[in-house]
């Protein structure tokens, strides 16, 4: 019986990699003022991230239609599917996993196993990949689910923005709308595991807050998995940050260097770093 | 709301308020989505503005609004008349066009009619009763954690009022209206059953969208709406002004006054006004002008004005405070106690601040002091100022930071004296203080959460720039009355007649060209543009540092620097 994989954008995965999994991706919505875009679809990352800074009105997202999930659900069926597995971003964080239940209870044209990745961006996409290495070597559902339900105790989100504003007015973050950031300028550390966001630092300056990130980062132990993320940095911070990371990459790894969507980056706003991984041991 | 004549027209052919209106077919369903639609058209952007911070999700307006228009899309040209396969058409175009919280509950509700009402070829006050019942059903399994006090509470009091209508009258323009009016009064005590609602001051946004919705259905069935011609938006000031003071007016003083004079030059003092503020008004000619303007300092326009001429029939308001006095909330006040984060639970830490000015007091707030104590230099606060405030921390855990080395010992006697478990972390400068609040983590062990403050504290130097109240020799420096005087790590540094010497021999004290941030805090006497000028030139002589300029409010130091 054959088992595909079905995540939303929000995983970050890129396209090449996505395709080289057989993982389909439904794109969530990112509005501008009264334009509604699909996440890489109508709006590229780097449209949207130069933009970014002069919307009169910040950029909010929106989940994809349940008939969305519908329609790939019934066309991967079509395809030979016998089962589905749907991973998504964490249901704390967005409506996009309930969109999807909603989606799949419109079809019966095939089983839809709905997973809650409890992560975003890599963290999800990492995820996304474990599931898919597991369909692809022929594993059972039983079997990917419960791979999927130890790696989630192990994936790990660190990103190091450089401000707290747009954190702050998506309200997404209870902390973050706490007025905190709103007069200093505060670089806060951030961290996402099992749905719970974090904020492990708040630093003043880029020097001091990349030296804590990194820490803190090491502080994981040996990893299995990395992937990089950034939201619409140079390419010369990115060679930099691919250095100053190459401690924390296991061997035999080639981490993913991925650009934030925007479905996120609206969030987080530009300039900011970090990491996805996926832990080797479980940490108490 | 002006009656337009083709809709009057309309309504006679279509649906008749003068005859009781028994049955709707198909036909009529699509006249009613569409002025449902044309109504949140014109009013998703009060819906949007009811979307004040901290918000569970985006433009609850727009989303609701695209999933209407893909709804109607699907039935705007047909001619079906059966109105089971109408709702049905509708209910699969709002599941596709879904955006958002919102969007995807009112699918829910389309879809929970359109299943109740599938096998009707007309409904009756009956059918819709039941429709709007499933649709509540619907809409509530449609989340995973129904939430009161939302769009739910809406159409589940919708549902209700329907079923009892329909006792009373058989007329669906009755039921209608009743049902428009409850969901008015659910929407209004929607911040009754949701306390984030209540905290920010708005009706729920998804209610409202509902309601509109509901509302333009309602206005077309009377003949207030004509589809053709779209009535223009009303503009409700209230929305507006109650999103607004989340954070507090950027120019909460009205000003206005008449300036008199000889040849004064219109065009320049407009220009000149403006740069000071928003709203400005500046008319008249060469001899007498009108100027009105909303800025942060009423002192800055008026000093202009005497500059320029002489000045008379001066208003000064502060709208600010008749915002407040209208929303029934302080908005940027500052009391002792300040809210606590929400996550701040009895066993963490609470970390009360002394601040020497409203800036400063604020920037404490902001980074999570949940006690402020006023004082400083010239007025430092009891023991007994410090204990009380100590006691009406809502924790057992106490941090309190002095931020000047004449409130330390105050702070440790008023911690001795409260039973609370009580640390003083003995910041003497209010750059030391902030430092060390950004360093604690509020769910470490308070012996933990001091010993990363001290550090903290350790790491940020401190200068003030003063003016010299008296002559003296001090720590080798020769002060005269009236200088300029610097001041790093709480030691007299440098005294002098030109403040730009006096500051250039703190940034070097202060080790300068090995920081990366350079904070300036400027005092109640100095103007934004004073210090940013002053910050201008540290920029332009120092150009890997960062400059961020905050005014402070402190009284006799005219600037308090932190370097990090």
């Amino acid at each position: 019986m054959t088992i595909r994989i079905v995540t939303d954008s929000v995983c970050d995965i890129p396209k090449a990699t996505s395709e080289a999994f057989g993982i389909t991706v439904v794109p969530a919505y990112v509005n501008i003022g009264d334009e509604s875009y699909l996440d890489g679809v109508d709006l590229s990352r780097r449209q949207f991230y130069e933009g970014l800074p002069h919307y009169s009105t910040a950029p909010t997202t929106a989940a994809p239609a349940p008939g969305a999930f519908t329609e790939v659900y019934d066309r991967l069926a079509a395809e030979g599917a016998g089962q589905i597995l749907s991973i998504h971003v964490s249901s704390s964080l967005s409506g996009i996993l309930n969109a999807a239940r909603l989606g799949s209870e419109a079809t019966d044209s095939v089983e839809v196993q709905l997973f809650d990745s409890q992560q975003l961006t890599m963290g999800l996409g990492l995820l996304a990949i474990t599931a898919a290495e597991g369909a692809i070597a022929g594993q059972t559902m039983n079997e990917i689910v419960a791979t999927l339900n130890k790696r989630v105790e192990r994936t790990y989100v660190i990103g190091l923005l450089d401000t707290l504003e747009y954190l702050r007015r998506s309200g997404r973050v209870n902390w973050a709308t706490f007025g905190l950031g709103t007069l200093l300028h505060i670089k806060p550390l951030l961290r996402v595991h099992k749905s719970e966001v974090t904020m492990l630092e708040k630093v003043r300056t880029s020097k001091r807050a990349l030296i804590r990130f990194l820490e803190l980062a090491g502080e994981l132990g040996p990893l299995e998995n990395i992937a990089l993320l950034h939201t619409h940095v140079s390419q010369q911070c990115i060679q930099e940050f691919q250095q100053q990371t190459r401690f924390l990459v296991p061997e035999g790894i080639e981490p993913l260097i991925v650009e934030l969507t925007p479905a996120l980056g609206a969030h987080l706003g530009p300039n900011g770093l970090g990491i996805a991984c996926i832990t080797r041991n479980n940490i108490t | 709301m002006v009656v337009k004549q083709e809709s009057v027209i309309h309504k006679s052919s279509s649906l008749s308020t003068t005859d009781k209106w028994r049955t709707c077919d198909g036909n009529q369903l699509r006249k009613l989505t569409q002025a449902a639609l044309t109504e949140l058209d014109n009013k998703h952007k009060q819906v949007n503005d009811l979307n004040v911070f901290p918000v569970p999700d985006g433009d609850t307006g727009t989303n609701m609004l695209l999933t209407m228009r893909s709804a109607y899309k699907r039935i705007q040209d047909g001619q079906e008349t059966h109105v089971g396969k109408v709702a049905n058409e509708l209910s699969q175009g709002a599941l596709m066009g879904a955006r958002g919280n919102s969007g995807v509950i009112l699918s829910q509700i389309w879809r929970g009619l359109a299943t109740s009402l599938k096998e009707i070829e007309a409904f009756n006050a009956n059918d819709l009763a039941n429709a709007l019942r499933e649709a509540s059903n619907t809409a509530y399994k449609g989340v995973m954690r129904p939430v009161e006090g939302t769009i739910l509470t809406v159409i589940r009091e919708a549902a209700e009022e329907a079923e009892d209508a329909t006792i009373k009258s058989r007329d669906l323009r009755f039921l209608l209206a009743r049902v428009v009016e409850r969901c008015q009064q659910a929407l209004e005590r929607t911040p009754d059953m949701l306390p984030v609602l209540k905290q920010a001051g708005v009706v729920d946004a998804g209610g409202k969208g509902l309601l509109v919705i509901l509302e333009g259905m309602l206005r077309y069935v009377d003949g207030e709406m004509s589809l053709q011609a779209l009535p223009s938006e009303e503009i409700t000031i209230s929305a507006q002004a109650r999103a607004a003071p989340a954070e507090g007016l950027d120019f909460p003083y009205d000003v206005q006054f008449i300036l008199m004079g000889e040849d004064l030059d219109v065009m320049a003092i407009r220009t000149d006004i403006d740069a000071m503020g928003d709203s400005t008004v500046v008319v008249g000619d060469e001899r007498t002008i009108k100027v009105h303007v909303h800025v942060k300092d009423p002192g800055i326009p008026l000093s202009y004005g005497i500059v320029q001429g002489r000045i008379d029939d001066v208003v000064v308001e502060n709208m600010q405070m008749q915002m407040e006095a209208i929303i029934g909330r302080a908005v940027s006040a500052t009391p002792a106690i300040y809210q606590l984060d929400p996550e701040l639970e009895l066993g963490q830490i609470g970390v009360v601040a002394v601040a020497a000015g409203v800036g400063l007091a604020e920037i404490f707030r902001s980074l999570g002091a949940a006690g402020i104590v006023n004082g400083g230099q010239s007025n430092n606060p009891s023991t007994e100022e410090i204990f009380e405030i100590i006691e009406q921390m809502p924790v057992n855990n106490v941090i309190i930071l002095p931020n000047n080395k004449n409130i330390i010992l105050a702070a440790e006697a008023a911690g001795k004296i409260s039973n609370k478990n009580v640390v003083v972390v003995p910041s003497r400068t209010a750059p030391q203080g902030i430092s060390a609040l950004l360093a604690l983590n509020n769910k470490d062990d308070l012996e933990k959460a001091v010993s990363e403050m001290n550090i903290a504290c350790a790491c940020v130097a401190s200068g003030e720039i003063a003016v010299a109240t008296r002559s003296v020799v001090l720590e080798g420096v020769n002060v005269a009355e009236g200088q300029i005087i610097g001041v790093v790590n709480g030691r007299l540094h440098a005294a002098g007649d030109n403040i730009e010497l006096v500051l250039q021999q703190v940034l070097d004290e202060m080790n300068i060209e090995s920081r990366e941030l350079l904070t300036l805090y400027y005092g109640h006497d100095i103007s934004k543009s004073e210090a940013e000028e002053v910050a201008a030139r540290i920029e332009d002589n120092y150009t890997h540092l960062e400059v961020e300029v905050l005014p402070g409010g402190q009284a006799i130091y005219q600037y308090i620097l932190g370097a990090e």
